[in-house]
């Protein structure tokens, strides 16, 4: 994941070649954006739905602001965090972006325990833990005109997910406090999303 | 405009048609985090000889608790007992501490406490608490707790340590047709095994608590050696304890209680009821079944009383206090039941009744067993079991041993608390 984080951010900082040499960017006025996405996540445990929003601001090429989003992918969660893009004209309507966010990744997710538990292969409690949440892409950028805010985009990026959980489990153990079992989950997945800028 | 929509049409399938192909490329990562106890051996002469220990030993996890006379003996689970001298319940004093690996159960007639050690059964004569003597020895009557391979040693201690493992992460996948998942194992793992595998006072003999397992009565100790059986060991010649029976009793049998010449013996399912008329060969007489779960009972003459608990493996399904007619052990039938939080240990003093419940215990009047009145709820951190007599209330609790004054039972005051660090509060 480190790798992946890294790669992402060397793409925005070459990407910004050229930024400090652009002598409008100075004059650029700050400017509200929204995005919505709906899409999928895709990994080892298949595809799940995927929505978010991301609000901030904008000067020139460039995007700074915060996310939310729900994720379907093994268990449900909410991740929440900031949002870098850079975006990169092709031309009048046509536009690459990158992106990164990183953030934490909250747990919306109610494991069901066994109300009568029968067997040892039966959990008797569960809590869930926030963790990471880190994701980089690509996309392309349709304005819907040569002065609109209003653009139609696609992205294709790779995400992780972070979550961990305390199970009680029945034991024999008398002794000490043996009946939890800690479990750190890492997800990893590709994430293709369609938004809509404005 | 066309071309563009095509563009994006073009751009969207072949990133899908990616997305799709590509996954098996991705793994997810699953690590578990569990305890395993290492065994750490002692020759069992060795253990044998050194049963004084140090009274200054911390307590570590308090069990089963006894009271005879102005002692409390408390089980500090697998490792002994403390003998804490009680004489001043607003100032107990940890006086000796027996040093009995594997120890769980404690019962104690005249001057001779009878403790397990893992499968065994010690007689040991407290007439000096400070310098006890074993007297007598029974091997292997608790048969499901051989935690050694060479009879000759005994687990001294256990090495408790995290252990992490990376799972197979289909290993956390969702059971078909549950939402259960899948887990490496019950914890903790026991290493390097493959078997790892107010109470009823009578003449001579102290308090239990209602998790009791063993108790005493004349010449014998009643004892559940495991799930399903009920041991009977002569302790007329207590140099010699002999068992004499072990008989299949029941199932998932948990407690175990004396009353009006009978043995309540708690289980997973109900309460069985057997006869001591022939002592050395209890007979079942009676069956009080409630559905699957864990359940202390304790009882007087009028009727018994008896918690039941879920969020264990024991299957409960409900919380609540039930209260049987008990004029007719052998025929005991539901009077009233009574909702709680997450009950366990309880214990009887006259009209009072005391009940565990999660993070107080309740003190009821129960002169009315239909209609009973909550007196007071006194604030104590995870009760497990209670023993009230003479207006002292003793509560073994997660931190710790509790002590409360509830000559008014409506406002019951703390005496003191013996924590698990060993001090005192």
């Amino acid at each position: 994941m480190r790798k992946t984080v890294i790669l992402a951010m060397v793409c925005v900082c070459m990407a910004s070649v050229g930024f400090g040499q652009n002598p409008g960017f100075a004059k650029s006025p700050i400017k509200f954006r929204s995005t919505e996405w709906v899409g999928l996540s895709t990994g080892m445990a298949g595809s799940a739905g995927e929505i978010q929003t991301v609000n901030g601001v904008s000067k020139g090429p460039w995007f700074l602001g915060a996310g939310a989003g729900i994720d379907y992918y093994r268990f449900r969660s909410v991740p929440l965090f900031g949002s870098v893009t850079r975006d990169i004209s092709l031309g009048k309507t046509d536009w690459l972006f990158l992106y990164i966010d990183g953030g934490i990744n909250v747990p919306w997710y109610t494991r069901k325990v066994a109300p009568n538990p029968t067997g040892y292969d039966e959990i008797l409690g569960s809590t869930f833990h926030a963790g990471e949440y880190w994701s980089g892409g690509l996309g392309y950028l349709w304005k819907l005109g040569d002065h609109s805010k209003k653009a139609v985009s696609i992205s294709a990026g790779y995400t992780v997910k972070k979550l961990s959980e305390d199970q009680r489990v029945p034991t024999t153990c008398m002794s000490l406090n043996c009946d939890m079992v800690h479990y750190e989950y890492l997800n990893r997945m590709y994430m293709f999303l369609v938004g809509f800028r404005f | 405009m066309r071309n563009k929509v095509s563009l994006l049409l073009s751009a969207l399938a072949v990133i899908t048609g990616g997305l799709l192909l590509l996954p098996g490329c991705l793994k997810d990562r699953v690590t578990a985090r569990y305890k395993i106890m290492s065994p750490v051996y002692s020759l069992r002469s060795t253990v044998l000889a050194n049963v004084n220990g140090d009274p200054g030993t911390a307590i570590s996890q308090p069990g089963q608790i006894y009271v005879k006379g102005s002692y409390i003996f408390l089980n500090d689970i697998d490792r002994g007992i403390h003998v804490i001298d009680n004489s001043n319940p607003s100032n107990p004093v940890q006086t000796a501490f027996l040093n009995i690996p594997g120890n769980l159960n404690i019962g104690i007639r005249n001057n001779i406490l009878y403790a397990d050690m893992y499968t065994d059964v010690l007689s040991i004569d407290i007439s000096n608490i400070h310098q006890v003597k074993i007297i007598g020895l029974l091997r292997s009557f608790f048969t499901t707790r051989n935690f050694s391979t060479d009879s000759n040693y005994v687990v001294a201690n256990w090495i408790l340590k995290d252990t992490s493992i990376a799972v197979v992460p289909q290993g956390y996948t969702v059971i078909p047709n549950t939402n259960y998942i899948t887990y490496p194992n019950a914890a903790p793992l026991y290493e390097e095994f493959a078997a790892a595998s107010s109470s009823g006072s009578q003449s001579g003999t102290g308090t239990a608590g209602s998790e009791a397992v063993m108790t005493l009565v004349g010449n014998y100790l009643y004892a559940i050696p495991e799930q399903h059986s009920l041991g009977v060991i002569n302790i007329a010649d207590s140099t010699k304890p002999k068992q004499t029976q072990l008989g299949m009793a029941g199932f998932d049998l948990e407690t175990i209680f004396p009353i009006q010449n009978k043995l309540l013996v708690g289980s997973k399912e109900g309460v069985y009821v057997f006869s001591l008329s022939d002592p050395a060969n209890p007979a079942q007489v009676g069956e009080f079944t409630h559905g699957t779960a864990c359940d202390p009972v304790i009882a007087n003459s009028n009727f018994a009383y008896l918690t039941l608990h879920t969020g264990t493996y024991c299957g409960a399904a409900s919380n609540e206090l039930d209260i049987l007619n008990a004029k007719d052990i052998s025929n005991a039938t539901l009077i009233q039941s009574y909702p709680m939080t997450s009950p366990t240990g309880l214990c009887l003093d006259g009209s009072l009744l005391f009940v565990c419940d999660q993070s107080v215990v309740k003190v009821f009047d129960v002169s009315s067993p239909t209609n009973l009145q909550l007196l007071s709820s006194v604030p104590v951190n995870s009760p497990s079991d209670v023993i009230a007599t003479d207006h002292v209330m003793m509560v073994v609790a997660a931190d710790g041993l509790h002590q409360f004054d509830y000559t008014d039972p409506s406002h019951v005051t703390k005496l003191s608390y013996l924590a698990l660090n060993n001090s005192k509060l």
